[in-house]
């Protein structure tokens, strides 16, 4: 076992960097581990640096194959329900998720059943065997999920509006796969995007809960050591695009219509990333300046809500509403309104040290479960960007109004910005 | 049956001299605190003209009080703290709730206490409130699946009052002032009528101590009347409308007894074997054919009733193959008893579930004060108990009374 560090596996208040013990296997997996003893679940989260980013216009809807295809049967249990059976008969189940710029698989247990879920994910991860008559089925699945997702408005504009903004970087690629190439990739196109991605080298392992970090350790290596080595992914590093101002109007739903503004931004590997987290606290989480003014003062929406979504190289920024179709113009106004106003005017002290204190502490708030802890883990190495760091939290503590007023010029524009509308 | 000793029902309770029940579940490992106070009464008891006030008056309650006068003031200092505030309104009952770090506890007590006494309910910002009820109402008809759950529910229980819905309608929400909404809350906001359940690293006898004196000033008046109804007989009935977009949705169950009745055990071993552990739906459906991203067998419980459904969202040319396949699923768990090993399975898995679905504090607080609140449901240990105790004879007779095919309500909402 090379490069375990200590750790200690006592009991933080929160989730820091300090608790995590780290080894990297033989095969060149990286394991991550933390120690509490209580509850009395285990949960493990695998990544690989693999997604619909990876993907070319030949292989464009691999990786929502892959979410969809390991959970169809290995050799020693040939369907689905072979495959979830042993988790779900003990109240759990394992589940994957395809993204941008992870492949992840989930699940956690009682303590006492964790030899069965290692055997599972192990048996998931190594021995799926992609049958043909499966990837045939899994084809129409993803197209009838392709066809739900268009049928409910707010994930149509979210659709329409990541592509918008991301325009030929590699993040524009949809993570819920491709009308036309899903039903063409073929099973060596698939398969060889697998042998490709979630490999040793391009994996990460993090368990989190009552084992303590050796045990962890030793499990991990019994069970997932005979994984490939194969090959790190390409680091992430296409720079931004530039903005892409413009409307797009399109139809759904049948009552409400659907707004979102947005548009570029750095990468996490930015650290204007401390300032942009300020300014998307004081719109949304702490300063609430787009409730208050679209549903607190004036009743126009149920659920304004702004997101800052950041990728290691590029990412972007975005206010959302719901709303009577008769109100579209004035909440894309007040959007406006409140973007611009970051630019124009400083935050007070206390918008700032309001959006700091929210922004620490709810990072404890949100990582309650082993199963929230582990994802965490596993997007920090992944991304090569610690969220859970020291360093992270300092900058978020240094940064300052002038800050907060720079990168709102800089990047929060709403005269360059992607406007989508969906209407009934 | 494995031994359930580990799972997590161990709750201390207290009742205050105001007659409110103080429940708590002391996790020392915690890092976070969450409060969920069950008040009892919801939709069931509203008036048909008024169906939607309950929800609309617990928007109410965010909206100020004298020393916290606007919803800023309201969320403000939790949310600057990382913790958040929501509430919910139900059937039968409406949940206030907070997750903050453990050492945010008392300004979280304080501020839902502070709401729940002395709200303002100013006729302005009821006038604005609406609005925004109005919003969520039509937030909700714009997701199709969303949408085809609330027509079923509208009509599977016929006559019972299980069939008004939280979120009401334009005409009632219309109708709702704030004479009717202050009403809902005098009726029913009593310190009796009332559980706070508490879930995080705090002590029992402390707990206690600060609910106390956080809601001294909750008013208290007895146990508001609560009318049961019998269950209502399941009644063949197609519902049909048209919705925007490529895809179909179907929903197709019948009314079962509520939590209150012996049935509701090998009810849920029913629905786990159709859905989740036996995945006998999604087996035929999904995995089999490819005709739907997700089928969904659900049994939901209110105290004195409840209904069964199963639903599937599937392209427009699978609809009659798909409610012939939820059919025959529902004749065969009628016609053949479960095997030892499915019964088995479907046993385990709600009992695993209790404990990783219980896991964050306030999936256990709101678990322990919406059921005492409603109070019906037995203790965790009793429930699993229960449940461990159903033959497969018990599971093919509940199929037999309330899984008849020819009986059921189908909604069917097809593309234009």
């Amino acid at each position: 076992m090379a490069g375990a560090t200590s750790g200690s596996g006592d009991r933080g208040r929160g989730l820091h960097e300090e608790h995590i013990e780290r080894a990297v296997l033989p095969n060149g997996t990286t394991v991550l581990s933390r120690y509490l003893p209580d509850p009395d679940i285990v949960a493990i989260c695998i990544g690989s640096r693999a997604g619909a980013r990876f993907e070319t216009d030949e292989t464009a809807g691999a990786a929502k194959f892959l979410e969809k295809l390991y959970l169809q049967g290995t050799s020693r249990r040939p369907g689905p329900e072979m495959v979830q059976r042993p988790l779900t008969i003990r109240g759990g189940g394992v589940s994957t998720l395809a993204g941008s710029e992870m492949v992840v698989f989930q699940s956690q247990v009682r303590s006492v059943d964790l030899d069965a879920m290692l055997d599972v994910l192990s048996d998931v991860l190594l021995e799926s065997t992609f049958a043909q008559e499966r990837i045939e089925n899994e084809a129409r699945v993803i197209l009838e999920e392709l066809n739900a997702r268009k049928a409910n408005p707010n994930v149509l504009a979210a659709d329409v509006f990541f592509p918008a903004v991301f325009g030929s970087h590699p993040l524009a690629r949809s993570t819920a796969g491709d009308l036309e190439n899903t039903p063409r990739l073929t099973r060596k196109t698939i398969v060889e995007y697998r042998d490709r991605f979630v490999v040793g080298a391009n994996t990460v392992i993090a368990v989190a809960g009552n084992l303590p970090g050796d045990q962890a350790f030793a499990h991990v290596e019994k069970y997932f050591g005979r994984m490939p080595t194969g090959q790190a992914a390409p680091p992430s590093d296409v720079p931004p695009p530039p903005p892409n101002p413009g409307r797009i109007e399109e139809q759904a739903g049948s009552a409400q219509a659907r707004v979102i503004m947005g548009g570029p931004l750095p990468g996490l590997r930015s650290d204007d990333r401390f300032a942009l987290s300020v300014a998307n606290a004081v719109l949304g989480g702490s300063g609430f300046r787009l409730f208050r003014e679209i549903r607190d003062l004036r009743g126009l929406s149920y659920d304004p809500s702004p997101a800052v979504v950041q990728f290691p190289d590029a990412g972007l920024w975005m206010a959302a509403a719901g709303t009577d179709p008769v109100n579209v113009d004035t909440v894309v106004q007040i959007i406006d309104e409140q973007v611009r106003r970051l630019s124009d005017e400083p935050l007070s002290h206390e918008d700032l040290s309001n959006a700091k204190a929210y922004l620490d502490g709810s990072l404890v708030v949100g990582l309650e479960t082993f199963a929230a802890q582990t994802f965490q883990m596993i997007r920090d190495e992944t991304y090569g960007v610690r969220v859970l760091s020291q360093e992270h939290r300092d900058g978020i503590q240094r940064v300052t109004t002038d800050d907060v007023q720079r990168v709102a010029r800089t990047y929060l524009r709403p005269d360059e910005a992607t406007l989508v509308v969906i209407r009934p | 049956m494995s031994d359930h000793a580990s799972h997590d029902d161990d709750a201390k309770r207290d009742d205050l001299p105001n007659g409110m029940a103080v429940l708590t579940r002391e996790r020392d490992y915690a890092d976070v605190t969450a409060i969920s106070i069950s008040v009892r009464g919801g939709s069931r008891n509203e008036h048909d003209d008024t169906v939607g006030a309950a929800h609309f008056m617990e928007h109410m309650f965010f909206q100020g009080t004298p020393s916290r006068p606007t919803s800023d003031a309201v969320f403000g200092p939790i949310s600057a703290r990382g913790g958040w505030l929501n509430a919910y309104t139900s059937f039968e009952n409406i949940n206030f709730q907070a997750v903050v770090k453990n050492e945010d506890f008392g300004l979280a007590l304080d501020t839902l206490a502070d709401m729940l006494v002395n709200s303002l309910f100013a006729e302005d910002r009821i006038d604005k409130e609406r609005q925004v009820v109005l919003e969520e109402l039509i937030r909700g008809k714009n997701d199709p699946r969303r949408y085809a759950v609330e027509l079923f529910f509208k009509n599977v229980w016929d006559e019972h009052p299980a069939r008004n819905l939280p979120i009401g309608s334009r005409e009632t929400l219309a109708n709702s002032d704030r004479r009717v909404l202050t009403a809902f809350r005098d009726a029913n906001f009593l310190a009796s009528n009332i559980v706070t359940a508490v879930v995080g690293d705090q002590k029992h006898e402390d707990v206690v101590e600060r609910v106390a004196a956080a809601f001294e000033r909750m008013p208290n008046g007895g146990k508001p009347e609560f009318l049961t109804a019998p269950l209502p007989a399941a009644k063949s009935r197609r519902i049909e409308e048209t919705i925007p977009g490529t895809q179909a949705q179907i929903v197709l169950g019948l009314p079962a007894p509520g939590a209150d009745h012996a049935d509701t055990y090998a009810l849920d071993i029913v629905s786990a074997t159709l859905g989740e552990v036996g995945r006998r739906l999604v087996g035929e459906i999904r995995d089999r054919r490819g005709l739907a991203s997700s089928v969904g067998s659900s049994y939901s419980t209110l105290s004195d009733v409840g209904c069964w459904w199963s639903m599937v969202g599937t392209s427009p040319g699978n609809v009659d193959q798909v409610v012939e396949l939820i059919v025959e699923q529902m004749r065969r768990i009628r016609s053949e008893p479960l095997t030892a090993g499915e019964l088995e399975d479907a046993k385990t898995y709600i009992e695993g579930r209790a404990v990783l679905g219980l896991q964050t504090s306030i999936a256990f607080a709101q678990y322990l004060a919406d059921r005492e609140a409603i109070g019906v449901e037995p203790p965790l240990d009793e429930y699993l108990r229960r449940v461990s105790a159903v033959t497969a004879a018990d599971v093919q007779r509940v199929a037999q009374s309330y899984l008849d095919p020819d009986a059921g309500t189908l909604v069917l909402l097809r593309p234009v």
